[in-house]
């Protein structure tokens, strides 16, 4: 069927400000709720990762290159 | 006007909350964290998750690894699409942040086009803006255009600078005012149900007689059921970026200032939460 056009019912601010608030309130709750928690969490995980290629690095160190007064203290 | 430019920025800059997550069946040598990630409404999942993949392949052996992909409650998600669109369509009505399950094999060849390099994604982006400047202007704008101007629309999408983007597309969203608007609106309208992807068709943003087609026009066109009759309860929300435009909205400025950086006014057709 063929549809004919309606008027715009409101002036263009209106629905400009409308699109606005929407976005401002799609934001609060999707954006800004949430940036500084991922934030904190990935900085964790950066910490985490780093503490884990520390401990690689000392057991492989350990096991690699014994230092002389390592044989004394292992047994 | 101040306003159209806030929405424009507001649009750039929309995120999603993301929570990805290895899927069980991924062989690995420690156990995985989740991920998180803020993902731009705008791009594309391809184009935004190198950490995400950097983070995972850690713990996963080399011989392991085949090409990642996305899923969402079994449904493998198109990077092809806009991230918002996915969100929309897909995860609208989860609970915060959205969670993806992230996959190294078993790649579903059916369901999702490849993408091995980020110059994929760029060839697609592109012919969706040459798509619509065909619809738009017939091809006229973009074919004026010069290779370093294509380059710059692409480069700011891929580093998220708005300003770099719109000095360029401002030309793309240009129409003479006798026309009163462009030759056809550049939309698709997504559903999740239903045999088609999406639907596309020409629709002009006036009427012969010179009156302005709204939001609620397009639908009843082409989507009668989303535009609820008189007395109706509303079972279908019309969605685009996240938001819900009101119907009176002319699609002319929907399609200035609420498009994606393709080009395209995406709009999602989605049954209302439930709850």
């Amino acid at each position: 069927p063929v549809v004919g056009p309606c008027r715009a019912a409101f002036p263009r601010w209106f629905f400009n400000r409308h699109v606005l608030e929407q976005l401002k309130l799609r934001d609060r709750v999707q954006r800004h709720a949430f940036e500084e928690i991922v934030h904190q969490y990935n900085r964790l995980l950066e910490k985490a990762d780093l503490q884990a290629v520390l401990s690689e690095r000392y057991q492989s160190d350990k096991y690699d290159a014994p230092r002389p007064h390592d044989g004394s203290a292992g047994s | 006007m101040a306003d159209d430019k806030d929405v424009l920025r507001d649009v750039w800059y929309g995120r999603i909350p993301a929570c990805f997550t290895l899927h069980q069946d991924e062989v690995t040598e420690r156990e995985a964290e989740p991920y998180y990630l803020l993902l731009p409404r705008v791009s594309y999942l391809t184009l935004v998750t190198d950490k995400v993949k950097k983070h995972f392949l850690k713990v996963m052996r080399a011989e392991d690894v085949e090409e990642m992909w996305f899923e969402y409650e079994g449904t493998p998600l198109k990077w092809h699409y806009p991230i918002g669109v996915l969100f929309d369509l897909h995860g609208s009505n989860s609970i915060l942040p959205w969670s993806i399950t992230v996959h190294f094999k078993n790649f579903p060849e059916r369901d999702l086009l490849h993408c091995l390099s980020n110059s994929v994604i760029e060839a697609h982006f592109m012919s969706s803006i040459k798509e619509a400047d065909a619809l738009k202007h017939k091809s006229q704008v973009v074919n004026d255009m010069q290779k370093k101007d294509h380059k710059q629309l692409w480069m700011g999408l891929q580093n998220d600078k708005f300003d770099q983007f719109w000095a360029i597309n401002r030309k793309l969203m240009e129409y003479s005012t006798e026309d009163g608007g462009f030759r056809y609106i550049p939309f698709r309208i997504y559903q999740t149900t239903g045999e088609r992807p999406f639907i596309q068709k020409l629709f002009r943003p006036l009427s012969a007689e010179g009156a302005v087609h709204t939001l609620g026009d397009l639908l009843r066109e082409m989507y009668p059921a989303a535009v609820p009759q008189e007395g109706e309860e509303k079972r279908l929300l019309v969605v685009i970026h996240g938001i819900e435009p009101l119907l009176e909205t002319p699609v002319q400025w929907l399609s200035e200032h609420l498009s994606h950086p393709d080009n395209f006014l995406h709009i999602c057709v989605v049954p209302t939460p439930s709850d």
